[in-house]
């Protein structure tokens, strides 16, 4: 068999599985997006045309969700991938216990989101939590809602203690497999740790650091069950993210408008989309990638 | 870089132990998931209507209400929590005494408190016809093109034979749309005042003498008092928390409430002198330190978990709390200094003082694409009268029946009956059914929530939700 | 050598800082598994008494009555994320193949399978739930079957990926060999290449396990009764009046001893696996 028929039969199932249960679903959120689609006009729903993308556009909140969701993604983002970082060169030295020190670290990454944020929230609470308790016994009063920026701190707090690990156990792993020649190069050289960190261990990380900087950004972007448990986007509407805010407007228990939430999911990808290959093209063109 | 130790032996011992962890948690895994296999109620890939096998006592059945013969099976909607704890007792009655003899087992089906509404509106809309009785709350407005009309049923004597339990009116209308009956009601929920009966001799009246009072008992302000906190604000952005507000609060201060029909004056209000002093009263709280700094991220729990720990004197909660708060076991400290009292108001030109306690009503319909309408109003019948709403109440439910409230047993399982009676006779009143109503709450939620954070100005936070509003309900 | 040791003794300490910040959660979702109600909203964390009655709950409840089955749910949950890790490999593997080796779809492909990984998921929610209800609700609404097919196929694109980076690291001239020696093209995959990615395999086994284990947004809308999973029995604890942590504490620690034997069983292939691609990638 020819091997470009053989590749278009390789790939038949994934396209096929993919669309199948991507493309429906697409169709019908275009579809939603310029119909007035409620519950109370779901059979046979109103043709409004741009009026749900009008009204996504003027809405401040969507605006406000958008500028937060960006500011948390690049600030998690990147106190992840520091912090990812640097545990993992930490631990790439002989160390005894490592094996389990690393189980240990791992563990948040295998419980759901949502249920971790339940935990997280009570564990702060002031009266039966038990980071206030212990802070009240060495004589420190500190509120962790209260607000925007104590607010922001706990959930920032909850994403990063998630998600380090992910960080930490591919970088870690990388580190695991680099060769040792250029290291022992520069030992006997004499160049000092930092140097070493910077112009060999980071340079050699490249392609990796790539890999997981695109894959956590594009996770923290959709951040979603933390505001969601912690915060509802409180104080006020300071703390939606997008997520949340399209949540919002298709919950039954909120806006409970399907042509709203689909306009502004579209609206976000084609942001989304355009500003990633804008990104992409800059890095490009400054040589960076 | 020396290692600090021989690290062969030691990966070589760590290999073998955690092997040895990993394969004991995989057979227990396996040991767990064969004992949840079978544990199932119904095997995967089954079909989903299981209809039990006709034993032979069926032969003997004399009167059947409706012209079901086949045995069937009808599922109920729930969501978990005291309520569902207790419908399941009534549920295993019937399956236990009646279920032979009507031909009908009635199977639970619980969705969480989260996802309910949206669960119960996907599978409405997609015409899915289980579960046969679904739960309701706040959502027949919206949903009632997809529930069943009740009101032949209810008009018919050989389908209802029983006479309607003395329901409160309220609690009845609550389930009507443009005066059709799609629901019956089960549980209603009303707002009260709890505050600590040991340290507050009589309960304040008005919105001064709360004020005040709950200055008193702050700690910040008066060194002595014996709590932290005066007064608990339920603040997170919530739309249950905007019904705290502007339900009871708003109402008591002589603001307009959302009613059935008065939706629209109700937010033409929300501008006046009343609906600013009812949210002036809680940005205070929050802002002065009178309520618990973390408290703008509450709802209910933590509510109740600041006053069952004895840090805050006084709350406006819904009245489910106050089982919890007289339960020995679960609020050691204060199950038996609880006191039960009208919102407080403001005082009004004839020398009364206004009252207004909102209430909701939870309540069950039926689902109109269900294959078993019959079967499920016959059960949702036997559970009107007196005897199961009676069992439900004993089992921790709360049923708006008159009857039932005057019942001697009933009293002694609710100890709050005597409190909520005159609450719930004289200052209840139902919310809206417009089919908007979480999206109003919601909004009032944002910006109530908004003020008492002191991100906005209370007048730009009134305004701001009127206006949104006035677009939801043009 | 004093100054080597005191560098050492300063890392080790660092060492163990940071793993007592991963640990305290932990601590507090253990410590809370095995408390009374009224323990975990008293004031005092630190003292209470033990209790099993949350695991208790957890684990045998009354099924019918109530409505919970934890355990079904853990035997759902293993099931599904099992079945749908081997269904995204099977099918994204002869993909990412075809895409590393043979040309096809060029780089448009590739770029049109990673967007659908940019929308949140919320947006498919409802109108998946009406397809899927119009296709077969028997057989796709609330069941197994249905959930397996959902969760191969969001995994489809980050398996594909990740893949595709460890083949374009296997040199080619391998599989040339084996064809010069009479091996079709398709067979050369099957017995050079697939082995040789073994380690790669696992690896992003280990991660879409880990993603459908830890989902909750389709679980919840599809799932109530036949195919319930285990964050939606989880959910079933943050009842209409009050979230109940000790239970819920318990089904955290429960849920998370399959992760936990899995990722000790194969973390040196976890290492081995995700370096083969990365590094040169």
């Amino acid at each position: 068999m020819r091997d470009k028929t053989l590749g278009y039969l390789l790939v038949l199932p994934a396209v096929v599985m993919l669309l199948a249960i991507t493309l429906v679903p697409t169709i019908y959120s275009y579809y939603f997006s310029v119909h007035d689609v409620r519950v109370q006009t779901f059979r046979n729903p109103p043709f409004v045309g741009l009026e749900n993308y009008a009204w996504v556009l003027s809405n401040n909140e969507f605006w406000l969700s958008l500028r937060f969701t960006v500011l948390f993604t690049a600030a998690v983002g990147s106190v992840e991938l520091l912090l990812g970082i640097l545990i993992a060169v930490l631990f790439d030295r002989p160390i005894r216990g490592r094996r389990l020190f690393i189980a240990i670290i791992l563990i948040p990454l295998g419980i759901a989101p949502a249920l971790f944020s339940i935990m997280m929230k009570q564990m702060v609470n002031e009266f039966a939590g038990l980071i206030p308790y212990v802070l009240r016994s060495i004589g420190i009063q500190f509120s962790f809602f209260k607000d925007f920026p104590s607010t922001f701190m706990t959930i920032a707090l909850t994403d990063i203690i998630e998600w380090v690990p992910f960080v930490f156990i591919i970088v870690f792993a990388a580190l695991q497999a680099l060769p040792r020649e250029p290291f022992e190069a520069a030992v006997i050289d004499g160049a000092s740790s930092w140097l070493v960190f910077k112009d060999i261990t980071i340079p050699l990380l490249r392609p990796v650091l790539a890999v997981v900087i695109i894959l956590r950004f594009m996770d923290a972007f959709k951040i979603f069950e933390v505001i969601n448990i912690m915060t509802r986007g409180g104080p006020g509407m300071s703390t939606e993210s997008i997520s949340y805010f399209i949540y919002q407007l298709s919950w039954a228990g909120g806006y409970n408008n399907y042509g709203w939430a689909a306009a502004a999911t579209i609206i976000v990808f084609y942001m989304v989309t355009i500003g990633a290959g804008v990104g992409l093209y800059v890095l490009r063109r400054m040589k960076v990638i | 870089m020396e290692p600090l130790i021989d690290m062969k032996k030691l990966y070589q011992k760590a290999q073998m132990k955690t092997s040895v962890v990993a394969a004991i948690a995989i057979v227990t895994l396996v040991v767990g998931a064969v004992v949840g296999y079978f544990a199932a109620p119904v095997k995967p890939g089954e079909a989903v209507t299981v209809t039990t096998s006709a034993p032979a006592a069926t032969q003997t059945v004399t009167k059947t209400v409706g012209t079901v013969r086949t045995p069937v099976t009808i599922k109920l909607n729930w969501w978990p929590g005291p309520e569902s704890d207790a419908i399941g007792k009534v549920v295993d009655y019937w399956n236990k005494y009646l279920a032979e003899e009507t031909g009908i087992k009635v199977e639970m089906v619980l969705f969480g408190r989260e996802e309910h509404p949206d669960k119960l509106t996907s599978l409405l809309l997609a015409g899915n016809p289980e579960p046969d009785i679904v739960f309701e709350y706040y959502l027949v407005g919206k949903l009632a093109d997809y529930l069943e009309p009740l009101d032949s049923y209810f008009n018919n004597p050989t389908l209802y034979p029983y006479t309607l339990g003395d329901f409160f009116p309220a609690a009845v209308d609550a389930f009507r749309v443009n005066g059709v009956l799609y629901g019956v009601p089960t549980d209603v929920s009303v707002h009260v005042l709890i505050y600590r009966k040991d340290l507050i001799t009589k309960p304040p009246e008005t919105f001064d003498e709360l004020y005040t009072m709950a200055k008193q008992f702050t700690k910040k302000y008066n060194p002595d008092s014996p709590t932290e906190y005066g007064f608990t604000v339920s603040g997170k952005n919530l739309l249950y928390n905007a019904m705290l507000w502007g339900g009871s609060v708003l109402g008591s201060a002589g603001g307009t409430v959302f009613t059935a029909g008065n939706e629209k004056k109700a937010v033409e209000d929300l501008t006046s002198p009343a609906a600013k002093k009812a949210l002036k009263l809680y940005v205070d709280f929050v802002q002065e330190g009178i309520s618990p700094p973390d408290s703008v991220t509450y709802e209910y729990g933590e509510a109740n978990a600041a006053f069952m720990a004895g840090k805050a004197a006084m709350y406006v909660q819904w009245n489910a709390a106050i089982g919890e708060v007289r339960d020995k076991t679960k609020a050691p400290l204060v199950w038996d200094k609880v006191g039960i009292a009208p919102i407080p108001g403001v005082k009004q030109t004839d020398g009364t003082t206004l009252h207004r306690s909102y209430s909701h009503y939870l309540g069950f319909s039926i689902n109109k694409a269900s294959t078993h309408k019959t079967e499920a109003f016959r059960f949702i019948a036997w559970l009107t009268t007196t005897k199961p709403m009676l069992m439900y109440l004993q089992n921790g439910g709360f049923p708006p029946d008159r009857a039932v409230f005057a019942n001697d047993e009933a009293v002694k399982v609710r100890s709050e009956i005597p409190d909520l009676v005159p609450i719930l006779n004289n200052y209840a009143f139902a919310s809206t059914t417009h089919p908007e109503v979480f999206t109003i709450y919601t909004i009032l939620a944002k910006h109530a929530s908004a003020a008492w954070t002191g991100t906005e100005t209370i007048d730009n936070a009134l305004a701001a939700a009127q206006e949104e509003l006035r677009g939801i309900l043009k | 050598m004093k100054r080597r040791t005191l560098k050492n003794v300063v890392m080790y300490i660092l060492v163990l800082f940071t793993v007592g910040v991963f640990l305290v959660p932990l601590f507090f979702i253990v410590t809370t598994s095995v408390k009374s109600y009224a323990d975990i909203m008293a004031g005092n964390p630190l003292f209470f008494t033990p209790t099993p009655e949350n695991y208790f709950n957890v684990l045998f409840l009354n099924p019918t009555t109530i409505g919970f089955n934890f355990p079904n749910s853990l035997f759902n949950s293993l099931v599904i994320a099992l079945a749908a890790t081997l269904g995204a490999l099977a099918i994204g593997f002869p993909a990412a193949y075809a895409t590393a080796r043979l040309g096809t779809g060029g780089g448009n492909l590739i770029s049109y399978i990673v967007s659908l990984r940019l929308l949140p998921p919320i947006i498919f929610a409802l109108p998946l739930y009406l397809f899927f209800f119009k296709v077969s609700p028997e057989l796709l609404i609330d069941s197994h079957a249905g959930m397996i097919l959902i969760y191969a196929t969001f995994n489809i694109p980050l398996s594909v990926l990740v893949l595709r980076s460890f083949i374009v690291d296997i040199p080619p001239e391998l599989e040339e060999s084996a064809m010069i020696d009479g091996c079709s093209r398709l067979g050369a995959m099957l017995r050079v290449v697939l082995p040789l990615s073994a380690p790669g395999l696992i690896a992003i086994a280990i991660l879409d396990y880990l993603a459908i284990w830890n989902e909750y947004l389709f679980a919840l809308i599809f799932t109530s009764q036949r195919a319930v999973m285990v964050n939606v029995s989880a959910s079933l604890f943050v009842t209409a009046y009050a979230i109940r942590y000790g239970e819920i504490a318990a089904t955290v620690v429960i849920a998370m001893l399959p992760t936990i034997a899995f990722m000790l069983l194969v973390q040196r292939s976890l290492v081995k696996g995700l370096t083969l691609g990365a590094v040169k990638g």
